[in-house]
């Protein structure tokens, strides 16, 4: 088992360090699984039960990393797991917003296992630096790897193109204020609704005219509704502090979104940067 | 349809309303003159703001009938703030009917955005006929705002009551903020500058709970001007004007004294 990786280029270190800073925005722990191609990071629903993955992160190897030096577990299963402090992890890595010639990150046997992260500063009027950060981390064996498989869905009924996510936020962040739960819902026309009903309140916000990337009307469920436009439409109803929690967390600008709907079962939401990195973030059904 | 009107660049609107929700439930009285958003607490304290009629580019009611409605005040200023500080939207209201929902449409200017919404409306038990405003008709000061927040703030924040003393002697008006921490005490006299109204018939003094008074105040930095005035009961009323853009909208404020045994 062996991980040594070097990043030396700025815009990939910034590009890294802004993924540990979102990943310790959505959880305190994350499992990092590292294969020979790519690198992940996942991070679970904390509720206890069968482990799902709530975020899900895919970053490729050869965007980031000059040199990539990896051995797994066995020849068999190439791939390392590990689970770490996403606290932790972003503090060392926020030493990259400074002006660093090279960015190590490396599997190593110190008192305990850890994930080691050697910064070497650009010098300047005094001596060059190297900062050395250890992060304690748990080996995670491979009876438990399955806890952590991909998640693959493709029965998604829409899938639709997220409109500002800035404006977005606003929004939610003060329907987060007013209710627990939030009810995506798309059409074939390409309208978002976000909607929230209380007692007190029904509030809904239509971002109208955006990209559909497919709907599969004739697979929806049997609704009884008959007029014709909620017909064509696709919801689902989540809990509002997680898509909340996922829209202030992320600290990556220009990035695509996507926000694909199983009727009544999970709102999924993709942000891509092609090339660079993939994240998603599962939202199951709110079961009342 | 009972009521109707649309707003724009309601900032001001949602700040004062924000700053005076202290309650969760308020009052909502669309009148000819403006709509009236009324809150009172434990029946000692009652704030009131009046958005006048021309602050609104639309304004419509019926005029058959009063119209009273009561709904979730913490509700309606979340809502008006919807789309954070950049939205800049405007906004329509509807009431139809006794027991429908308040209505609310906002767009956003910039974005491609609707929110629509509606808030619940409860019946209104009772109705106060009385007006308060009639009871504090003996004494009456208008001060400049940001003069009387600064004096409020700089009285002892730890004192529990607060005494007003209006007198056509000298030193005219005092404030003097009582707790367990001393005393505190500010004059202000008829002359100052920031007076520009001082009429008072005869000395009155009475003592109010300071955590009553300071609720205003958050409200008050909002305001240009206040108008003072007491009365024999004791209670006290304070009117506010909040200019933006030379549209003016009001906040009045009353509260009763603390009962001093003799």
């Amino acid at each position: 088992m062996k991980f040594r990786a070097l990043i030396t280029e700025v815009p990939a270190m910034r590009d890294f360090m802004n993924i540990a800073l979102s990943l310790s925005k959505f959880s305190k722990e994350c499992v990092m699984r590292i294969t020979a191609r790519r690198v992940y990071f996942i991070i679970s629903e904390e509720e206890s039960g069968p482990r799902r993955p709530l975020v899900w992160c895919e970053l490729p190897v050869n965007f980031y990393f000059k040199e990539y030096n990896f051995v797994g577990v066995t020849e068999q299963h190439n791939e390392i797991y590990i689970e770490f402090s996403t606290v932790l992890f972003a503090r060392s890595l926020g030493i990259l917003k400074q002006d660093v010639k090279s960015f190590k990150i490396k599997l190593t046997n110190k008192d305990s296992p850890c994930l080691t992260v050697e910064i070497e500063l650009t010098a300047r009027e005094i001596a060059s630096r190297e900062v050395v950060h250890d992060i304690p981390i748990e080996v995670i064996s491979r009876k438990h790897w399955s806890d952590y498989e991909e998640p693959r869905f493709n029965d998604f009924h829409v899938s639709i193109q997220m409109p500002n996510l800035k404006a977005l936020k606003n929004i939610v962040e003060h329907m987060r204020n007013m209710s627990h739960s939030l009810t995506v819902c798309a059409d074939k026309n390409g309208r978002l609704t976000l909607k929230i009903k209380t007692n007190v309140v029904t509030l809904s916000a239509h971002f109208p005219d955006l990209s559909v990337e497919s709907f599969a009307v004739g697979q929806i469920p049997v609704l009884t509704d008959c007029e014709e436009e909620l017909q064509q439409s696709v919801h689902s109803t989540v809990d509002i502090k997680k898509f909340v929690m996922f829209l202030s967390g992320l600290q990556i600008n220009n990035c695509r979104t996507v926000c694909s709907i199983v009727h009544e079962k999970m709102v999924k939401l993709h942000v891509e940067q092609p090339g660079a990195l993939t994240i998603q973030v599962f939202l199951t059904e709110l079961t009342v | 349809m009972l009521f109707c009107a649309e707003i724009t660049d309601f900032k001001i609107v949602h700040n004062v309303l924000r700053s005076i929700a202290i309650k969760d439930f308020a009052i909502l009285r669309p009148m000819e003159e403006g709509l009236k958003v009324t809150l009172d607490d434990m029946k000692c304290v009652e704030t009131s703001a009046y958005i006048p009629c021309n602050m609104f580019s639309f304004y419509r009611i019926s005029e058959k009938e009063d119209i009273v409605l009561k709904v979730s005040l913490k509700t309606l200023v979340e809502i008006l703030n919807i789309f954070g500080d950049d939205g800049n939207p405007n906004l329509k209201l509807t009431y139809n009917s006794p027991g429908s929902p308040l209505c609310l449409v906002m767009k956003h200017k910039d974005e491609n955005i609707t929110v629509d919404c509606e808030i619940r409306t409860m019946n209104v038990d009772e109705t106060r006929a009385l007006s308060l405003a009639d009871e504090c008709d003996l004494n009456k000061i208008v001060i400049n705002a940001s003069i009387l927040v600064d004096l409020l703030q700089r009285l002892d924040n730890f004192a529990d009551e607060i005494t007003l003393t209006i007198s056509p002697d000298p030193p005219y008006f005092t404030l003097k903020a009582t707790g367990i921490g001393g005393e505190s005490e500010v004059n202000i006299s008829k002359n100052s500058e920031s007076v520009t109204v001082f009429q008072c018939i005869k000395t009155l003094t009475s003592q109010y709970s300071f955590n009553l008074i300071r609720q205003i105040l958050k409200v008050m930095t909002y305001a240009n001007k206040v108008a003072i005035s007491t009365g024999e009961s004791g209670l006290l009323g304070l009117q506010l004007v909040i200019s933006s853009e030379e549209r003016h909208m009001y906040v009045e404020y009353y509260v009763t004294s603390i009962f001093i045994p003799e």
